[in-house]
């Protein structure tokens, strides 16, 4: 299958084409639109300025929303982390039996619509909801709580949102570790806690860390749950290009809001990929 | 790794479960309520709601119609990413990495840039609201899942059975249709099955090019949410919910969701 | 070194375990004693409990009967992290985010040793397996056979009480192999360490081990130095599994035994014996002669060359018989060849399930572990 030098070029072709259209050339095109004016009545200006970037470097707005939006893509990641970790680990020490069904429970609800999902946060949060009668149930002074249109609404739904991702990355790097290694750990006189330490967290620290990385871009990037549990006022990057593009209609500024959206995820990649995740395969002699 | 959960293990498990399930249970709850309004079924339980889904012919269509896109985008995305997939692993060529970056990359592109990305697009080609605009969008979309799990497959099957085949007298074309693809069968329909969910649950990119008219489910379901919050919203949740949980436990028989999820070989 | 207060060949003593999951049985019952330096091998093919024995001396699994002792003391009790014993598995089970003198070092640094001297031990144990060059180096940068010494490194640094070999040399290939089983052996023989070692390759077995102990079917079959069990195996299963073995089916009466139209006196112990019996003989017994002589007249049917030896393939009344002629410049008989084969009768071994008694006497003699250095 190896001879012709052309296989490689013909195979990728459909592949590379659809993308290029589809993807680069729109890209491109959306970062170009960055650059243009705007005027309420004659729409995008060909010209060629920084003036939209200028006005959001200006804009106490907007720095608000970007400054709330990797402010809550943080906190999300931490807390996913914190809580995704040990229960890929709970899971993962489960009877085979077991096992199956509670990764299924766990991990089936990332193949249900965000939309769905968060849907279901909001009747739990509403002033009405679960929550608040369960406390005034209880008899929690100061119910109902306003917890709907708050950060911590946005939090708590894409926690819930993004934890399965940080369990499965988890899980599958449990799934590598050699079993053996644990048990040659102990029969050198490791405990429980100096087995984990030494020895199952470095070999799963990769697939912690790519977990984070992706848990924070998606939650950077998220636009579904910030927009339904957090409503007009808690705006954030994607909820702000959103309503440029589609209800304001300034079209540029809306696109040099994405592309510094873009542009910031971009850069917290490379950095996390370059500062922290080659230290992590270093330690596993591969880097 | 050694040793059993203890009974704080187990404890926050059943905590962690709960956090994950509450929500979809209490939208199906929710869905049984004979009140007009978003409330329990306890003091009142009815099948009221679920009967409105027929009479709403919007959510109806929706749902046809993310069937029909779904489908086509996943089955496209398999045609454009199996050849590709084949090239990446069985190739050593210019640009190789750059390529596989290139099928990987929607996955870190926020959806909201793919969509004005796209929406500028298909503006300037008069296609916004077009269904061939939409099946565009979804491709890109959905093209990493398929990627990744084709890939996976082609990695794990030994290329001396291929070079078995063509030894034997296959052409390329029948060492494929023979050989490779029966035994990377497997990642294909998985990738095509991830597709198909992915695209159906697509929202953020397909709210900046859906027509009125020919609106995906869960378009249609956040536009309505917008609007105003009913007990309809709960059933046509639960039933999406039904679905899905249907879907998964098939699916989960046949291709083990850890794997369809990451590429990999179960634990 | 030897605790007082039990005799030598007593350091490790299993009794009467077993290990059951649910209603299958891994281990049945499995009895045996190991002097203070042997090296002992528990040899079966997969799935005959092997594996399981090992780790339930290691400490990782439980048995649901019977008593593992170590210098006289109940393991039971004892966690694995706890037991002092040195463990080399068949993966090797090095850390891989660890350099090879990290991974040595482990154990030592589990115990609290200190740096300096933890430095010092480990540098001696990379010695010991000719890798100190290597201290560096992350598992995965090193051949199969590297990481295989590495591994042996990280447990003999711990100065176990016993170590264990669980298919330690399964992982190489065939020239490797021999060099780590002398490498092996001689280790072993330097430090003087009480060993275990788990195979299903007879020959790694025999090549390496004081004694072997054969296992079927979760039990222990026989016991004995290996050179003993090769050439009086204690049943048919025992005769297979170490090696090849032709079988005779013969009429016996009053002394004598008749297979196709030969006949033969038996040997003394198997003299009484009457009726269909079937014996047993290793193919390097077996002697081809010409087609005239007295014996089991045969043809040749195919032979094969394997350097040392031939392998011939001759066609007797009593069914094929495999014959291992020494290779001395002339090759032997011919294909189609008409032959005769010819043995003496002390190498015969009766096989059949009726066999009045044990060929060897009892089977769990204790045998005295070989004089060795100050252990």
């Amino acid at each position: 299958m190896s001879r012709s030098r052309f296989a490689p070029a013909a195979l990728s072709a459909p592949a590379l084409l659809t993308m290029g259209a589809v993807l680069l050339v729109p890209l491109v095109s959306v970062a170009v639109l960055s650059f243009r004016g705007f005027d309420f009545d004659k729409g995008i200006l060909p010209v060629w300025s920084l003036a939209n970037y200028a006005e959001l470097a200006n804009d106490g707005l907007f720095h608000e929303v970007m400054a709330r939006t990797f402010r809550i893509a943080t906190i999300v990641t931490v807390l996913c982390i914190a809580v995704g970790v040990p229960e890929a680990i709970i899971i993962h020490r489960m009877a085979p039996r077991w096992r199956g069904l509670m990764l299924l429970v766990v991990v089936g609800p990332l193949l249900v619509s965000v939309v769905v999902r968060t849907f279901g946060w909001m009747v739990l949060l509403g002033t009405n909801g679960l929550i608040n009668q369960g406390l005034d149930w209880i008899g929690v002074p100061g119910t109902p709580f306003r917890l709907m249109y708050t950060e911590l609404a946005i939090i708590l739904g894409l926690v819930h949102v993004m934890v399965p991702l940080v369990v499965l990355a988890v899980w599958a790097s449990l799934g590598r570790l050699d079993p053996a290694l644990a048990r040659a750990a102990e029969s050198l006189g490791a405990g429980r806690v100096a087995v984990f330490r030494r020895v199952v967290l470095p070999n799963i620290m990769p697939g912690i860390l790519a977990g984070a990385l992706m848990v924070f871009c998606l939650s950077a990037s998220a636009f579904a749950t910030p927009q339904m549990l957090g409503g007009r006022r808690l705006k954030v990057a994607a909820s702000m290009t959103y309503t440029e593009f589609l209800n304001t209609l300034n079209w540029p500024l809306g696109a040099a809001v994405a592309v510094l959206l873009l542009l910031a995820i971009l850069a917290a990649t490379l950095l996390w990929t370059g500062l922290v995740e080659r230290r992590a395969l270093r330690r596993l002699g591969v880097g | 790794m050694q040793g059993r959960n203890g009974p704080g293990a187990i404890a926050f498990h059943l905590i962690f479960v709960t956090f994950i399930l509450a929500p979809l249970a209490v939208v199906i709850l929710v869905s049984f309520t004979d009140k007009g309004y978003l409330a329990m079924p306890f003091d009142g339980a009815s099948l009221r709601w679920w009967l409105a889904i027929a009479d709403n012919p919007r959510f109806l269509h929706s749902f046809g119609f993310s069937l029909k896109l779904a489908f086509v985008a996943a089955t496209l995305a398999a045609l454009i990413a199996v050849p590709a997939a084949m090239a990446i692993v069985r190739f050593r060529f210019p640009g190789r990495e750059g390529m596989m970056a290139l099928l990987a990359s929607p996955l870190m592109i926020p959806h909201v840039v793919l969509g004005v990305a796209l929406l500028r697009f298909f503006s300037g080609l008069g296609m916004v609201g077009s269904f061939a605009a939409l099946v565009a969008a979804h491709l890109v979309v959905v093209v990493p899942y398929m990627a990744r799990l084709v890939t996976a497959a082609l990695t794990g099957l030994d290329p001396r059975i291929e070079r078995a085949a063509e030894s034997l007298g296959a052409g390329r074309f029948t060492v494929f249709r023979r050989v490779t693809l029966p035994l990377i069968l497997p990642g294909v329909a998985g990738g095509w099955t991830l597709a198909f969910i992915t695209s159906f649950d697509e929202l953020t990119v397909s709210l900046f090019l859906a027509s009125p008219t020919d609106t995906p489910l869960p378009v249609r379901l956040f536009t309505y949410i917008d609007q105003m919050t009913d007990p309809l919203v709960a059933s046509v949740s639960a039933a999406l919910i039904a679905v899905t949980a249907i879907v998964l436990v098939v699916l989960d028989r046949f291709y083990p969701i850890d794997r369809l999820l990451t590429g990999e070989r179960r634990a | 070194m030897a605790a007082p207060g039990f005799p030598a060949g007593d350091f490790l003593v299993l009794d009467g375990v077993a290990r059951h999951y649910g209603t299958v049985a891994a281990v049945r019952d499995v009895s045996v004693r190991v002097a203070q330096g042997e090296f002992l091998g528990l040899l079966g093919p997969s799935g005959c409990g092997k594996t399981t024995t090992l780790q339930m001396i290691a400490g990782f699994e439980t048995p649901s009967a019977g008593t593992i002792r170590l210098e006289g003391r109940d393991l039971a009790a004892i966690p694995a992290n706890r037991r002092n014993i040195g463990l080399v598995f068949q993966s090797y089970a090095l850390f891989p985010h660890m350099t090879v003198a990290e991974n040595v070092a482990f154990g030592l640094e589990m115990r609290r040793i200190p740096k300096p001297e933890r430095t010092e031990r480990v540098r001696r144990a990379l010695d010991l397996v000719h890798l100190s060059h290597l201290a560096g180096r992350f598992p995965r940068q090193m051949s199969g056979g590297q990481q295989q010494r590495v591994a042996l490194a990280r447990a003999l640094v711990i100065e176990p009480r016993l170590l264990l070999l669980d298919e330690p040399l399964s992982n190489l290939d065939a020239k490797l192999r021999e060099e780590m089983q002398v490498e092996l052996r001689e280790v072993q023989k330097r430090v003087g360490v009480t060993t275990i070692l788990v195979t299903h390759d007879q020959n790694e077995a025999m090549a390496l081990c004081d004694r072997v102990a054969v296992m079927q079917a979760g039990s222990i079959v026989q016991i004995d130095e290996p050179w003993r069990a090769y050439d009086a195996p204690a049943d048919a299963f025992v005769a297979d599994f170490l090696g090849r073995s032709n079988r005779l089916p013969v009429r016996a009466a009053k002394g004598m035994a008749q297979v196709g139209g030969h006949a033969f006196a038996l040997p003394e112990p198997l003299a009484q014996a009457r009726g269909e019996i079937t014996l047993a003989i290793r193919p390097e017994r077996l002697r081809i002669r010409a087609a005239q002589e007295a014996g089991l007249p045969g043809r040749v049917h195919s032979r094969v060359f394997l350097g040392g030896f031939w392998l011939v393939r001759v066609d007797t009344a009593a069914g094929d018989m495999m014959v291992m002629v020494q290779n001395t410049g002339t090759p032997p008989a011919a294909e189609g060849e008409a032959v005769t084969l010819d043995w003496d009768p002390h190498s015969l071994r009766r096989m059949d399930a009726a066999a009045p008694e044990p060929i060897q006497g009892p089977i769990q003699a204790p045998v005295a572990a070989p004089a060795r250095g100050a252990a």
